[in-house]
């Protein structure tokens, strides 16, 4: 199964760049995009496994139904949600002794990280803020300029996050 | 050595001339990220980091040893180097470091390889590279 970079994102011509740039640079991944932050949790919820990044938006006024109720702070509470439900089954475990305290992190175990590509700095800030407070990893993008930022600060920014506790490998584990 | 040659994956872009702003790289390239591309002769390639730039480094559908993208911290020293390329889509490991050993020849300070697997079905990995095999 190939790994999956998911996007919640409102804007035409931001989607647009967005996917031509994920086609070209990170054509190796599945990519999913969705305006509706509902579907992105239950992305999430069936996909957890195989994800490597997500890159929420803020505002989603862009939509169709113009909502100003439909945000990325619905996916954001729902990770911190998430995460502090995770966390408490752990803790249950290593309380009845089923997990050693010193369990080693396993993919599922191991948060995937979040990139915030928001203008809506106060909002934006929250997340952040809500994401860190439950360990996970956020890289923050301020669109600017159209759709540069996509090439550049987002691109930079995918890569910080996908390459958060990097393994290492050798490269002389491969065939002649 | 590096591994078998390649072309551009998309014909469409074997029409497309050189790019004027592609040039070999040496170390008075000035900070900033880009794309490259290794030609048939080991010499590194560069171009400014853009939009569909591999096809555009070499032009004309020329075919390339390796491909990938790298960042210039400071004048001669690398940051990162790695295999992202969508028109090469090259996988090997020990290629990447070919490059990072043709870095250092260059008079490069080299940073991290990052690998990206070709089939996604995995994260990116830090490259460690053997100091005693020799991989030029």
């Amino acid at each position: 199964m190939k790994k999956l970079i998911a996007v919640l994102e409102d804007n035409e011509d931001r989607r647009a760049a967005m996917s031509d740039w994920l086609r070209e640079r990170f054509g190796m991944y599945d990519h999913h995009f969705t305006d509706d932050p509902y579907e992105m949790i239950a992305t999430i919820k069936t996909r957890r496994s195989d994800l490597l990044v997500v890159s929420l938006d803020h505002d989603l006024h862009e939509r169709p139904d113009f909502s100003t109720e439909l945000t990325g702070m619905i996916v954001a509470e729902h990770l911190a949600k998430d995460s502090a439900r995770r966390t408490s089954e752990v803790r249950s475990l290593v309380t009845m002794g089923i997990v050693p305290v010193s369990a080693p992190p396993t993919p599922n175990s191991t948060p995937f990280p979040v990139i915030l590509h928001t203008t809506n700095t106060r909002d934006g800030d929250t997340m952040e803020r809500m994401l860190r407070r439950h360990g996970r990893h956020v890289e923050r993008v301020i669109p600017f300029d159209g759709v540069t930022w996509v090439y550049k600060d987002w691109h930079r920014a995918l890569k910080r996050a996908m390459q958060s506790n990097m393994a290492t490998i050798s490269a002389d584990d491969e065939p002649d | 050595m590096f591994g078998k040659r390649k072309q551009p994956g998309d014909k469409s872009d074997h029409v497309l001339p050189q790019d004027p702003d592609s040039r070999t790289l040496t170390t008075a390239e000035v900070t900033g990220d880009y794309v490259y591309v290794v030609d048939e002769q080991d010499e590194v390639h560069v171009l400014p980091q853009r939009n569909h730039g591999h096809p555009v480094v070499l032009g004309s559908g020329l075919p390339g040893l390796y491909a990938g993208e790298l960042s210039i911290d400071l004048p001669g020293s690398i940051g990162e180097v790695n295999n992202l390329s969508g028109s090469f889509r090259f996988r090997s490991k020990r290629s990447l470091c070919c490059l990072a050993e043709r870095l250092r020849v260059l008079g490069f300070r080299v940073g991290e390889l990052v690998w990206y697997p070709p089939d996604g079905s995995s994260r990116p990995a830090r490259l460690s590279c053997d100091p005693m095999r020799g991989y030029s």
